[in-house]
């Protein structure tokens, strides 16, 4: 009996203990599991939002339907100067509207453009 | 004498072997699922990320092609009437893929023609009653995942798009 008590092992509370403390790590680990395929939908719902954003853009710029868009009135002014400072061109505005989409929403998407009158 | 000696000899008790087995079957289970699972998950993702890689090439290669076209139709009839180049352009939607092709605008015959991207579920020209704008969808629904979107192009040269009433997997253009 004295030589088997002798023999070095682990306790039962040891293995216990250990399988917790593997079983919490692993279990940390699923996330990066998971996370690979959560990104794949949120950048192709991405790619969908920006399609709809510019679908909706290019039919405001057409002039067909401005559901979902802002638009503003906006001067834009030019001088056109060469690298001495001197003004080559005197300053000229470009009128037109600013086009805005945006949807706040888990997934953001804003896109803008200029269309001069 | 014989009891003693069997006391020396090296070994597991019984009940250290009911203890260890089930433990050991814990942590076989548990490393064995989260393989299978992490497994499975790399095919989906796999699936899904094919899905969407083919969708996008050909909306993106669709969408750059016909932007600049002059003429737009699904009859291609009307494009060769008033087409003044050489040549003119089809996408077809034909046995699972987008074909590009290139015909003679004198007597229609093809030129060339040109795979592009991989095996679709759908591709379809839409209606659209919106002006200068050409409106089509692609899907693809491989190996149980699907994905799908509708695109719509800015036409830079053209005011009004011919389309019939109902989807078409078939469009003539030119550019001039």
């Amino acid at each position: 009996m004295k030589i088997v008590s002798k023999q070095s092992g682990f306790t039962i509370v040891e293995e216990i203990v250990s399988l917790a403390i593997i079983s919490i790590v692993v279990v940390g680990f699923l996330p990066i599991i998971l996370g690979s395929l959560k990104n794949i939908y949120v950048n192709g719902n991405r790619t969908k939002n920006v399609s709809s954003a510019e679908n909706m853009i290019g039919n405001a710029v057409k002039g067909n339907s401005t559901t979902g868009i802002v638009q503003t009135n906006q001067t834009i002014s030019i001088t056109l100067k060469n690298s001495l400072g001197t003004t080559i061109l005197p300053s000229g505005s470009i009128q037109g509207k600013n086009i805005t989409f945006n949807k706040s929403a888990d997934n953001q998407t804003t896109l803008a453009t200029f269309v001069p009158d | 004498m014989k009891k003693d000696k069997s006391f020396h000899k090296k070994g597991f008790t019984l009940l250290e072997l009911i203890v260890a087995i089930p433990i050991m079957l814990i942590v076989i289970s548990l490393v064995f699922s989260i393989l299978i699972f992490g497994n499975k998950n790399f095919k989906r993702t796999n699936i899904q990320m094919n899905n969407q890689q083919v969708v996008r090439l050909v909306g993106d290669y669709i969408k750059k092609d016909i932007r600049s076209a002059k003429i737009i139709s699904y009859d291609q009839t009307i494009v060769r009437g008033q087409n003044t180049n050489s040549n003119y352009y089809a996408l077809i939607y034909t046995g699972n893929h987008l074909v590009k092709q290139v015909r003679k605008n004198s007597d229609g015959t093809l030129v060339s023609q040109t795979t592009i991207g991989d095996i679709l579920t759908d591709l379809s020209f839409l209606t659209d009653m919106n002006k200068g704008m050409l409106k089509y969808n692609v899907t693809n629904n491989a190996n149980g995942q699907n994905y799908s979107v509708t695109y719509e192009v800015i036409l830079d040269n053209i005011i009004t798009v011919v389309l019939p009433s109902a989807n078409t997997p078939t469009i003539y253009y030119a550019n001039n």
